[in-house]
């Protein structure tokens, strides 16, 4: 599993790559990038958790759909989330998600904060598979 | 591969139609050739992209300042006729209604300089930044619509300002069109707790100098509010916070299943759109008109924290040391504007991502006393470096869609900025030079740079010498609050 930050694109936002070998551990990917732009996730512990439950017909959407679902959980309750347990059913035309998502809520003095995440854009988004690995490549809005 | 540019003038640039056949208009860069030659390869792709959208009249612009965003670029401004163009969601951006307000004082910066680590620790406790800040406000559902209909007039209304930050506010801190009813309850959910709070990233608050030697335009500067030997002024960048961003995560959502609708299809997802005056289109104007104000009402609540700090420091109050509006300007934002357009009045809609809006000297839509000068431009550099105050002008009105810059445009990613320095570093450096920093996040102080941002007085020098506004003062940093 892997996740490669593009800082050869965008001035002013994160882009980044990701690459697992199941589509649900690709998903968890994606989550912990988008938090680990915000902050150094050793410093986040796994103790509270929300859930998520998504439908969509694609897996693209159902990528952008989770990934906004969760930075709204973000600022609704003030939580960083460092640990996904993502289940993804379904086959194109309709996927189901459901994901356990483990974090805490922001202390400013204890985290070691970056830069905070408004949204994920569409801007080349993509969910595909290519021989035996999945991949993705996400722009979020700085 | 970069298409072909054409030389207008030496601060303008065109790309013809005939570089792509999907474009519908030519598209325009304004940009000296320095800052021409060093803007990045995605500016041209996607100002191209932007000139074939439908409804697009005239010519796609990117100022000076621009660079990568997605969608439209970062700098870029398009207008397309109400009746039959289309609305863009990602021609306004996430964070609807960022813009700056500028405010001045009375006070020297010999009065100040000595309280500095006071005032900016006093702001930095008053106005929360970063990641997770919350606002110092209980607000109600109720106060939120209200907020979102009100703007800043809310705000005033309550307590947290005078009636004439309004009069010096774009809009008046309330554009007309708002409706609640088309703002999701997740995006009322998110915003709640974050009235009142600065954001992170490029957003600041940053107590500024102006000496006799960076004032170039004594007439406009003192009609503005600069008008005293070594002043002081504050200046601060932020936005519409989270309420603003899911609505535009909402809307792009939206927009993205609703261009099969429409038979509409883009290059660049980015730039899902809708017809205007379809449902989508006007559902997500009214809402980002609710964002719009909601970003005005926050910019408010700022001021009248720093109004507070202020007066808590010096202990006198905010109207005895003359904190009062300079301007308040949005750079994320479509409005509805009219202009000649071969050789008719047409109403337009004006998107500008990452540009300010720029009226010549005698717009009705200015104060009576600012009138003659053109409309306030409040041009945030970086942290280290310095700001602009410019003037609004009749050329802008007439070439740009009354548009100009809105700040000095990144020129390197934060990843890069962060392999070159650390945040420790800069806050060391600057305070060497005098200027006193407290940031929300050390990462992010390193992301915020100078070196990561384009020369500003090369861009400035650019609007200017291209007519699209005019300089009045530059400001210097003496204090800096960083989200």
């Amino acid at each position: 599993m892997t996740i490669r930050f593009r800082d050869d694109m965008f001035e002013s936002d994160a882009a980044f790559d990701a690459e697992a070998t199941e589509l649900p551990s690709l998903f968890a990917e994606c989550g912990t990038a988008i938090f680990a732009v915000m902050a150094d996730l050793a410093s986040v512990k796994p103790v509270e958790t929300r859930k998520i439950r998504l439908e969509d017909d694609s897996l693209e959407m159902l990528l952008h759909r989770w990934l906004s679902e969760l930075i709204f959980i973000k600022d609704r309750d003030s939580m960083l989330f460092r640990e996904f347990e993502v289940r993804i059913t379904g086959l194109e035309g309709k996927f189901t998600l459901e994901s356990m998502n483990y974090g805490e809520r922001i202390d400013q003095a204890r985290h070691k904060l970056g830069s905070d995440v408004k949204g994920v854009s569409f801007y080349r988004l993509s969910v595909k598979q290519e021989g035996s690995l999945w991949k993705a490549f996400v722009v979020c809005d700085l | 591969m970069r298409p072909a540019v054409k030389k207008i003038t030496d601060f303008l640039w065109e790309i013809s139609r005939e570089e792509n056949p999907a474009m519908r208009v030519p598209a325009r860069i304004y940009a000296s050739k320095i800052i021409l030659d060093e803007m990045d390869d995605g500016v041209y792709q996607q100002i191209v992209n932007v000139a074939s959208l439908p409804g697009i009249r005239r010519h796609a612009i990117c100022m000076p300042d621009g660079h990568w965003g997605y969608g439209f670029p970062i700098g870029g401004v398009a207008a397309f006729s109400s009746s039959d163009g289309v609305i863009s969601p990602g021609g306004i951006g996430f964070d609807i209604n960022c813009g700056m307000r500028l405010v001045r004082t009375d006070l020297t910066v010999e009065e100040v300089r000595p309280k500095i680590k006071d005032l900016v620790n006093g702001l930095f406790n008053a106005v929360p930044a970063g990641v997770g800040a919350k606002g110092f406000l209980r607000l109600s559902d109720r106060d939120l619509d209200d907020i979102m209909v009100e703007g800043s007039g809310w705000a005033v209304k309550k307590g947290y300002g005078i009636p004439g930050d309004l009069e010096r506010t774009e809009e008046l801190g309330k554009i007309q069109g708002a409706d609640p009813e088309k703002v999701s309850a997740k995006a009322v959910e998110r915003g709640l707790g974050q009235i009142g709070t600065l954001g992170s990233g490029n957003h600041y608050l940053e107590i500024q100098a102006v000496t006799a030697e960076t004032v170039y335009d004594d007439g406009a500067a003192a009609a503005f509010g600069v008008d005293r030997p070594d002043q002081t002024l504050i200046m601060f960048h932020c936005g519409s916070r989270g309420f603003g961003h899911q609505i535009a995560t909402d809307y792009l959502q939206v927009f993205e299943r609703a261009m099969k609708k429409y038979g509409l299809s883009v290059k660049d997802r980015e730039l899902s759109c809708a017809p205007f005056r379809s449902e989508e289109g006007q559902d997500y104007f009214k809402a980002m008109i609710c964002a719009a104000n909601a970003a005005f009402a926050n910019r408010q609540i700022i001021l009248h924290r720093v109004r507070e700090v202020f007066s808590a420091v010096f202990k006198k109050s905010p109207d005895s040391l003359g904190m009062r509006t300079v301007y308040d300007v949005c750079h994320n934002i479509a409005k509805l504007e009219t202009y000649e357009i071969s050789g008719r009045q047409e109403e337009l809609l004006v998107h500008r991502k990452g540009a300010t809006r720029a009226l010549g000297p005698g717009n009705p839509s200015l104060p009576e006393d600012i009138r003659p000068f053109g409309q306030p431009v409040i041009v945030g550099g970086s942290m280290e470096t310095g700001s602009y105050l410019l003037a609004g002008t009749k050329e802008a009105e007439r070439e740009s869609f009354a548009s100009t810059i809105h700040g000095s445009g990144r020129r390197m990613s934060r990843g890069e900025a962060k392999r070159k320095v650390r945040g420790e570093q800069i806050a060391s450096e600057m305070k060497e030079k005098g200027i006193y920093v407290r940031g929300a996040s050390m990462s992010g102080l390193a992301e915020e740079a100078g070196l990561a941002y384009k020369d500003l007085d090369e861009v400035v020098r650019t609007v200017h010498e291209a007519g699209l506004s005019k300089k009045v003062c530059r400001l210097s940093p003496m204090g800096n609050v960083k989200g």
